[in-house]
């Protein structure tokens, strides 16, 4: 397993937490826009079970709804308990991101 | 081959390769998968024509269904619950208990102790993961402390042991007692998370 896919993997989940944020979307909607950004997703279908991971976890809830153009959809929508998660992942990930291109700039100087 | 038909077939493989999931996780991950392509298929436009490339390109980005289906499993296997961990220290105790005591010679103690062992097996036969090989195997390899068991039982009663000649009898003793520690270290390591050994989905923090 190659390093950069382990990270990825790792920080999926809160990918999709955080664009969960400010609206639900539906299982379509935010597989297609993950795998739109640029080496974020390898297969699309891997974000199924963890999308239902997240649900089983009470990060996230989903509903169904109707839809004008077919079936009705499965929204997810995050819980507060997915907001705190993704807060705590924020800020370590701002920290962890810092303390990692310090020693990346440091180890290029002369 | 229709558009239909190259649906079918990849569900199909879908289908099959998600078949050790439970029946409800693998009923939502067949939903989903489906409603995927519907939806990329109601968006792409125009059946026929161009349609099929496009469709084949919506199944390449979805991925291996045999990928799908590990992420699926990766994602329901956590860390091994307390009925795990619990499960194998009592087929493990259980069964050197049984030794010790039969050794003293407490027959009482001695069932007291399969009871114990028992208990392990049955919460192994209760526990919703799913071991490789299935049940056979926990069942098969939890045969060995019932083996120490009555090994024990039967040298306080007619010293069996002396009957048999040493060279003999001391590698028994030793695989009789290093079998089931065996087989409890080795359920302890197929019990760790699952996302360790076969990566598909990290452990979310449990909040």
């Amino acid at each position: 397993m190659n390093q950069v896919a382990q990270m990825r993997r790792g920080v999926l989940p809160y990918c999709v937490l955080a664009m969960l944020r400010h609206t639900e979307r539906y299982g379509f909607e935010l597989v297609r826009a993950l795998g739109s950004v640029d080496g974020m997703v390898t297969g699309e279908g891997t974000i199924y079970p963890l999308l239902a991971r997240l649900r089983r976890q009470g990060l996230v809830v989903t509903s169904w709804q109707e839809s004008a153009s077919g079936p009705p959809r499965r929204y997810y929508r995050i819980t507060a308990a997915g907001r705190a998660a993704l807060g705590d992942f924020m800020q370590a990930w701002a920290q962890l991101r810092d303390s990692v291109d310090e020693l990346l700039d440091a180890e290029e100087a002369p | 081959m229709t558009d239909d038909e190259l649906v079918a077939g990849y569900l199909r493989r879908l289908k099959r390769a998600s078949r050790t999931l439970p029946r409800p996780v693998r009923r939502e991950l067949m939903q989903e998968i489906a409603g995927h392509i519907a939806e990329a298929r109601a968006a792409g436009g125009e059946p026929g024509g161009d349609g099929s490339a496009a469709l084949r390109t919506v199944l390449e980005q979805l991925g291996d269904p045999r990928d799908i289906a590990r992420a699926a499993a990766g994602a329901r296997a956590g860390r091994p619950g307390g009925l795990e961990i619990t499960a194998v220290v009592l087929l493990l105790v259980g069964g050197l208990l049984g030794l010790a005591v039969g050794n003293l010679g407490f027959g009482a103690g001695l069932v007291g102790a399969i009871a114990v062992w028992l208990t392990g097996a049955v919460m192994l036969w209760a526990s919703p993961r799913v071991w490789p090989g299935g049940l056979a195997l926990p069942f098969l390899l939890a045969s060995q402390p019932a083996q120490v068991c009555s090994s024990g039982s039967g040298a306080t009663t007619s010293c069996t042991g002396w009957a048999l000649p040493l060279w003999l009898g001391i590698p028994l003793a030793v695989v009789l007692v290093a079998a089931p520690l065996v087989v409890a270290i080795w359920l302890v390591h197929r019990a760790r998370p699952r996302d360790q050994r076969d990566p598909a989905v990290p452990e979310l923090a449990a909040r």
